[in-house]
């Protein structure tokens, strides 16, 4: 500015002000106009922005209901298919005891009705396991996920194996369930859809996060694709995926390693042990 | 006929007017703040135009008005910004101006028009005005700013200081009073403006706004 004042004549003194002035004001004026107008879009973007946020947000918790009522739905139809009939068939075999008082029939009904009554034990106990494995709730997620693989490479089809670097504290109960209820989902997917021949889990900790990782050589998911599955109608376990990963605060991720050999998918969870 | 010089002295008072008429319903620091520096300039423009105090070499009131206006306006961006970071700096820029300012009047030197205090003042105010309206793009809080006081507040100053800038710059180059006072009808101008959009800005802070917490990304 000095230098300004130094370099101007007085003839150019009032040039310059009336000329500077009338510069710097339509400047401003530009300035004020166009924030005016690029504030509004930039707002109404953020607002559609978190619309579809909100939609999306939706879709999981219908997802999350619609998930809860077919699981309704499978116990309410295990017990009525299977434990309806077979206590049926069991008052059958005591109401035949009361009527025939022969003992070697009485006997033999007997021993049926107890086989029966063994049946559904199991029944029960089956439809329980599924609903919160014991393996899980008395010896921690390393051993229920172990326990799920073993019985995975038990069936013959794929070989699941999984390995646990850094566990030797446990994580809260309900992050537990939630990690083994989505590695549950991971890997049913990938055996439904993917034709895989492996299914490797790795678990180990790093900067306060625990971090899961699956691969598996089938046909998988890209981070675009689960996105785009997210957000439609479709993929019922990919939304309960999304709700739970919400729900641990973490985050996951799909993706196809470089040799496009085998697929990985990535759970972040912040890691929160168990006062136990 | 009204000079333009009383009219834009009176404006000073159309601010103060309306914060007295919603008195009641405003809460808002920086209005109350803009309400005592409205007094403040017209009592001070008053004696200028009593003492005809224009006659630059003399006018220790426009000094010490440059540097009450300067902490006013920095005082009102200071509640309207959000950014803490920038706060802090205005805080720093606003020490070393009153420092300046010290320094001036320990020396004497406060009796002289000083171009280089109201530039820094100007440079300054502007910035952070448009600092200020960066942040609104960036970070928008309400679908129309012009619904906001805080946005009138920064238009008014913003047009006050830019329209009177060069004035203020060149103003110990300009010659004869007549000419100086001449070239003071620019700042008169932007005065008057300022003043409107001050008015506008205590209207809306009386009325309730909604704001979208949640888009405060």
């Amino acid at each position: 500015m000095i230098i300004l004042q130094l370099t101007t004549s007085a003839s150019d003194t009032r040039w310059t002000i009336l000329l500077g002035t009338v510069v710097v004001l339509a400047l401003v004026l530009t300035i004020i106009v166009f924030v005016i107008f690029y504030q509004q879009r930039v707002y109404r973007f953020n607002k559609k922005l978190q619309q579809v946020e909100e939609e999306k947000q939706q879709a999981m918790l219908n997802a999350s209901i619609r998930f809860q009522e077919e699981e309704r739905q499978r116990i309410a139809a295990d017990l009525h298919d299977d434990a309806g009939p077979l206590l049926a068939t069991i008052r059958l075999y005591l109401n035949e005891n009361l009527i025939n008082q022969d003992p070697p029939t009485q006997l033999q009904s007997i021993y049926n009705a107890k086989q029966l009554i063994d049946d559904a034990i199991q029944l029960i106990r089956n439809i329980s396991h599924s609903l919160m494995p014991p393996t899980l709730k008395n010896f921690g997620l390393e051993s229920a996920v172990n326990d799920l693989f073993q019985k995975i490479t038990g069936s013959g089809s794929v070989h699941a194996s999984a390995r646990f670097h850094d566990y030797k504290m446990r994580l809260k109960v309900e992050q537990e369930s939630l990690v083994f209820r989505i590695v549950q989902e991971l890997v049913n997917n990938v055996i439904k859809h993917s034709n895989a021949g492996f299914i490797h889990l790795t678990q180990n900790i790093s900067n306060g996060s625990m971090f899961f990782r699956l691969h598996h050589d089938g046909v998988g998911l890209v981070q675009a694709e689960f996105e785009k599955l997210n957000h439609s109608a479709l993929g019922l376990g990919l939304k309960n995926i999304s709700s739970r990963t919400k729900v641990l605060n973490g985050s996951i991720f799909f993706e196809i390693d470089a040799n496009k050999t085998y697929y990985k998918v990535t759970l972040e969870v912040p890691v929160d042990y168990s006062k136990g | 006929m009204p000079k333009l010089e009383d009219i834009s002295v009176y404006f000073d008072l159309l601010p103060v007017l309306v914060i007295l008429l919603f008195f009641r319903r405003i809460k808002i620091v920086p209005i109350w703040v803009i309400f005592l520096f409205c007094i403040y300039s017209f009592i001070n423009n008053q004696v200028i135009i009593y003492r005809d105090d224009r006659a630059l070499s003399i006018s220790d009131n426009l000094q010490y008005f440059t540097l009450f206006e300067y902490l006013t306006f920095a005082t009102v961006i200071y509640f309207l910004l959000r950014n803490k970071l920038a706060k802090l700096l205005l805080i720093g820029f606003s020490l070393g101006f009153v420092i300046f300012c010290i320094v001036k009047i320990s020396a004497g030197k406060m009796k002289h028009f000083d171009s280089i205090q109201t530039s820094y003042e100007s440079i300054i105010i502007i910035s952070y005005c448009l600092f200020f309206l960066a942040e609104q793009i960036f970070n928008p809080q309400i679908e129309f700013i012009y619904n906001s006081y805080k946005f009138w507040l920064i238009v008014g100053m913003l047009i006050y200081l830019a329209g009177a800038f060069f004035v203020f710059a060149f103003a110990t180059q300009l010659g004869e009073k007549e000419e100086r006072d001449n070239f003071w009808k620019i700042m008169f101008v932007c005065n008057i403006i300022k003043n409107l959009l001050f008015s506008i800005a205590v209207w809306l802070s009386s009325k309730p706004i909604k704001e979208n917490k949640k888009l405060a990304l």
